[in-house]
């Protein structure tokens, strides 16, 4: 299933963002990219706050259901970041900017955000993120685990 | 304390985490762990190569995860912490990730060089040259014959809109017809061969002598010369290869990195015999895995010795009565034996990617473990370990 630009190999997917809900509105939905994240074995690594709302309740048992994604809750979390590690290296890619998780923020809201592909300058940048989301920000104390990862690749 | 931070909880001596990353932390570039007589190999070679052909040309190759991007950057590293006796200058040296599209050439191969060298650093090396010498042009006659090659330099060293476009000029890229005659150059860099590109790269690495250095391109990623396809763009990439490994050029260092599995796997530009005869067998260097026990151990106790605080560790196993020893901290120490033999099970996986990630992974887990774990048990290895090495 092809959901993103590129359809690399995946070494492993980091998404960072305060709020996530179902995306049950967009092209793709949340219970899709879990789909893909099972059938391809991909380690994922979600750092989020944590859910109060029923949305974010309903979109966390979704994600909660995959064995291949660990879940860390930090109430400080503000960036919104993601990162497809690829095989090759060169085929990975990230993306920064305003928008968290959701539906409203693909569909409807005014954010921006960047992407990086990792090519030339953008290689350094899409390493250090990965680098950052995957170590730094996992063992801060206040990203507390909230489900581990049972299958890693 | 629950307020301690991970490193402060682990001991770890200024670093976040156990994983090993001279990409991120450019000091991670001094560590080596576990293969001190491969370290040592590497040594004599960098020594003899400053004597002959007074700069180093290497390859390393080896499976994914097996070390090669580390040994790139820590031989980077030790060159210039310890510079072999047989190096006369200061070794300048110049890391890259090689990009290569299918129908990339070596034109696309020596824009990134040029591009990484930077051009600053080669105005640098030229006015330089230009403050200590009383005939400038001599001195460039010296550096290359090529006219086109000298007038690029001396336009280089003047800046403004002329060094600039000279620096491109010098770079390989195409320029319209009106800045040639501006810069005062009779055709386009490498319209006449490859040849023409490797002439400027040489004339720059003369340039770096000339001013006391020795320049080494250390370039990884290889690998991705398998996309080349077209006969003539492969072609191009060997013969730029052919002519950097020939002993003509001693002012042009390069080490490249590439995976391969074995070494019929490696990209054929790369290893036609008639590179590997230029450069001599000995300087295409298989990174094996760890495979054998010992290895392992020796990998993981270097690694734990480098990383931890130890006399900190120390007074945490006396003040807490820790059931482990300084030396596997912080592992207990039956833990550690399983996670060496975990990592011995299968040898293609027994590498020092898997390894650091294992044992990042296992402290982690002790970390997230209600109540916070101080060291790593039987049971979180037995729970990281297989779904990596197995």
């Amino acid at each position: 299933m092809r959901l993103f630009l590129r359809d690399p190999q995946l070494r492993s997917l980091t998404l960072v963002s305060p709020f996530i809900n179902t995306l049950k509105d967009c092209r793709f939905s949340l219970a899709d990219l879990s789909t893909k994240i099972r059938e391809q074995r991909i380690p994922t690594y979600l750092v989020t706050r944590r859910p109060v709302e029923p949305w974010q309740i309903e979109a966390f048992n979704i994600l909660s259901a995959n064995d291949y994604i660990e879940i860390r809750c930090n109430e400080s979390i503000h960036a919104k970041v993601f990162v497809a590690s690829a095989n090759p290296e060169s085929e990975s890619f990230a993306l920064f900017g305003s928008g968290n998780l959701t539906g409203a923020a693909i569909n409807s809201n005014l954010e921006v955000g960047m992407m990086l592909f990792a090519g030339g300058l953008g290689r350094k940048l899409v390493h250090d993120l990965y680098y950052w989301t995957t170590n730094t920000l996992r063992v801060l104390p206040e990203s507390k685990l909230y489900k581990p990862m049972q299958n890693r690749k | 304390m629950p307020n301690d931070s991970f490193q402060e909880w682990f001991c770890l001596k200024n670093r976040a985490t156990f994983t090993v990353d001279p990409k991120v932390n450019i000091e991670d570039a001094q560590l080596y762990f576990g293969r001190d007589d491969l370290r040592s190999r590497i040594r004599k070679q960098v020594s003899r190569a400053f004597i002959d052909p007074q700069v180093p040309k290497m390859m390393f190759y080896g499976s994914y995860g097996s070390g090669k991007t580390q040994t790139l950057y820590h031989l980077a590293w030790d060159m210039k912490a310890n510079k072999p006796s047989s190096c006369k200058n200061d070794p300048h040296v110049v890391h890259l990730d090689i990009e290569v599209q299918s129908k990339s050439s070596a034109d696309s191969w020596h824009l990134q060089m040029t591009e990484a060298l930077e051009m600053g650093t080669v105005q640098g090396w030229l006015q330089t040259l230009f403050s200590s010498s009383t005939h400038f042009d001599a001195e460039l006659v010296k550096i290359t014959p090529e006219a086109n090659i000298r007038m690029a330099l001396a336009n280089l060293r003047g800046g403004g809109d002329l060094a600039f476009n000279s620096w491109r000029w010098l770079t390989g890229q195409s320029l319209a017809t009106k800045e040639l005659q501006d810069i005062k150059v009779t055709r386009k860099l490498g319209d006449v061969g490859v040849g023409d590109l490797v002439s400027a790269m040489i004339a720059l690495g003369n340039i770096a002598r000339a001013v006391g250095r020795s320049l080494v391109f250390f370039m990884d990623e290889m690998e991705g010369l398998q996309n080349v396809k077209q006969g003539d763009a492969a072609e191009s990439w060997h013969d730029y290869l052919r002519k950097l490994s020939d002993n003509s050029n001693s002012s042009v260092g390069y080490v490249l990195g590439f995976k391969a599995d074995t070494i019929d796997d490696a990209p054929r530009i790369l290893v036609r015999p008639d590179v590997t005869s230029r450069i001599s067998k000995q300087n295409l260097i298989e990174l094996e895995t760890l495979a054998a026990p010992a290895n392992v151990k020796t990998f993981v106790e270097d690694m734990l010795s480098h990383l931890i605080d130890k006399p900190k560790a120390d007074g945490l196993i006396q003040s807490e009565h820790l059931t482990t020893t300084l030396q596997t901290y912080p592992f207990t120490a039956t833990a550690f034996d399983l996670m060496c033999d975990y990592a011995c099970q299968d040898p293609h996986k027994s590498t020092p990617r898997n390894i650091i990630r294992t044992i990042n992974e296992c402290a982690i887990t002790a970390w997230d473990a209600t109540p916070r774990k101080r060291i790593v048990d039987d049971s979180i290895v037995n729970d990281i370990a297989p779904v990596i090495f197995g």
